[in-house]
């Protein structure tokens, strides 16, 4: 919740013309990027979301995992 | 009371006034430099912006500042040229083209830095070393490229205010309100003054001068022609019924939420860009769209429930945001200010603005959403949730860049133009435009760039032209 906090107090630097300004080094978590797969992805769209087919582990889509 | 003859008389002191009176100050000609407001903002000189909007709501008062800097005063600062497809016509849409081609503003641009107080080389899209090439594969596979924004901390108004006020050549008359022209010779097309009152107190003054300079913003700038030449019984601009008409915003879109798994704001160790993707010419003519630019904005409304459903192996802690389009808007012939009967306190008709979206504005923006989503599956940097109904109330997910274009259009035909390459009304001899009203296309960047570069190019113009 701290962070979040602080990206919200970020927000401050709002101008008038254009988008909020959050500086990626604070508003983004320490979570890595995966490395890209070799193989084209398969596209399913599952509640809004663009996914890819294996995304959804075996069942159909919009089913839940596990 | 009448002011002796200028060199030329530039009527607003908004980026594009004030880099047009200094560039030619420099030059040693001897400029009237007109700024409807005073040295601070004014409720009543700023009730003189009011209007009504027909179309989309949209509130003319508060998108634009009255007084000496214009709306530098309070603008993001965000800084980007046009895209080099911006300038070319786009015979599957129909769209128009500039009357020159991107190359013709770069001269300038290293001005254009200093005087937006800009990196000098402003990196405008990464270095190719920077990039993993198969998060290159990934954009291009999804029609996009990776490009910068820059900021710009310059307000016109402080800058330029000590040089402005020091200089020998310009004399600047703030409270003064252009009203309309006065003209002599053949249809009236040699402009003998201008007709001002005093923002204050209502007095009349007249202002003479060889050349004249318009550059009071993209909404002044037509209605201060089209009440002139309805007083006057002129069509100065107007043969081709364009004066005000292809007005284009720029719609900021929040098209839905992203999941991410690296940094998409900034450049690495530059706090003072912005990351975007933009669409690539090759996407816009493939989906018969517009240009447009999409931002990944961490720190948005985000729900960690939204991914139960699906086997996702999500990084933790979850960081994600929303997933913004920038996009231009077609000059639609119905997206126009026009002038009302009701009057401002001066005795100006007030101006009402249509303005919606068309349908290709729409597409534009799905589209651009769905190229974001697929980025972020080809490149594995995270998942996009699309909300693919298009609101069409400004509000919570739309809103506009108060950046006003297209009402004065450059072009080389005066049938389906209001000025000529070089910012010239038609059927005028001496009076020009400047300022974003001038483009005949908008792109997806923020105006005050190119806006700075025309009024540059516009200066060098005036230096030597004799009407």
């Amino acid at each position: 919740m701290k962070g979040c906090t602080r990206r919200r107090s970020l927000q401050i630097i709002v101008g008038f013309l254009g988008l909020p300004i959050v500086p990626s080094e604070l508003a983004y978590s320490s979570a890595k990027a995966q490395p890209p797969r070799a193989t084209g992805p398969d596209l399913v769209v599952v509640g809004g979301w663009l996914v890819e087919r294996r995304d959804l582990g075996t069942g159909s889509p919009g089913q839940t995992s596990g | 009371m009448t002011e002796a003859p200028f060199d030329c008389a530039v009527i607003g002191a908004g980026p594009a006034g004030i880099t047009v009176a200094r560039k030619l100050a420099q030059a040693n000609l001897k400029v009237a430099l007109l700024e409807g407001g005073g040295r601070e903002t004014t409720l009543d000189s700023q009730a003189l912006y009011e209007g009504s909007a027909s179309g989309l709501p949209y509130d003319l008062g508060l998108s634009r500042l009255r007084y000496f800097g214009g709306t530098s005063g309070h603008w993001t600062g965000m800084c980007r040229p046009l895209d080099r497809e911006d300038y070319a016509p786009r015979r599957d849409i129909g769209r128009t083209a500039w009357p020159f081609d991107g190359a013709e503003l770069r001269p300038y641009w290293p001005e254009v830095c200093d005087i937006l107080d800009l990196p000098a080389k402003p990196q405008w899209r990464p270095r190719r070393d920077d990039v993993d090439p198969a998060d290159i594969k990934a954009q291009e596979s999804a029609g996009l490229r990776e490009i910068y924004w820059t900021w710009s901390p310059a307000r016109f108004g402080d800058k330029y205010w000590p040089e402005i006020s020091a200089s020998p050549n310009i004399s600047l008359f703030l409270n003064t309100t252009a009203i309309s022209f006065t003209a002599d010779g053949p249809n009236g097309s040699a402009i003998r003054s201008v007709e001002c009152r005093d923002t204050v107190t209502g007095e009349a003054k007249s202002i003479a001068a060889r050349l004249y300079v318009l550059s009071c913003g993209g909404v002044e700038n037509a209605r201060t022609l089209l009440f002139s030449n309805a007083l006057n019984g002129t069509a100065h601009g107007n043969t081709g019924g364009l004066l005000g008409v292809g007005f284009m915003e720029h719609p900021h879109v929040r098209v839905g939420s992203f999941v991410g798994f690296k940094p998409f704001n900034n450049p690495p160790g530059n706090l003072l860009s912005f990351r975007y993707f933009k669409t690539l010419p090759a996407f816009q003519k493939k989906h018969g769209v517009l240009n447009s630019a999409i931002r990944l904005l961490y720190g948005g409304k985000f729900e960690r429930e939204d991914f139960a459903q699906w086997k996702f192996s999500l990084p933790e802690p979850v960081t994600g945001g929303e997933v913004f389009v920038v996009s231009e808007q077609e000059p639609a012939p119905g997206n126009a200010i026009t002038l009302t009967a009701e009057r401002d306190r001066l005795g100006v008709p007030m101006v009402n603005l249509d303005l919606r979206l068309s349908e290709r504005d729409s597409q534009t923006i799905s589209a651009s959403a769905r190229a974001i989503a697929e980025y972020l599956v080809y490149s594995q940097s995270g998942r996009a949730r699309i909300d693919l109904t298009i609101p069409i109330q400004p509000g919570e997910h739309l809103l506009f860049g108060n950046h006003h274009m297209g009402a004065t259009r450059m072009g080389k035909d005066e049938r389906k133009a209001v000025v000529d390459e070089n910012g010239l009304v038609f059927g005028t001899q001496n009076l020009f435009v400047a300022g974003s009203s001038l483009f005949p296309t908008s792109g997806h960047a923020n105006p005050t760039f190119t806006i700075v570069s025309l009024a540059l190019r516009l200066s060098e113009h005036l230096k030597t032209y004799k009407a």
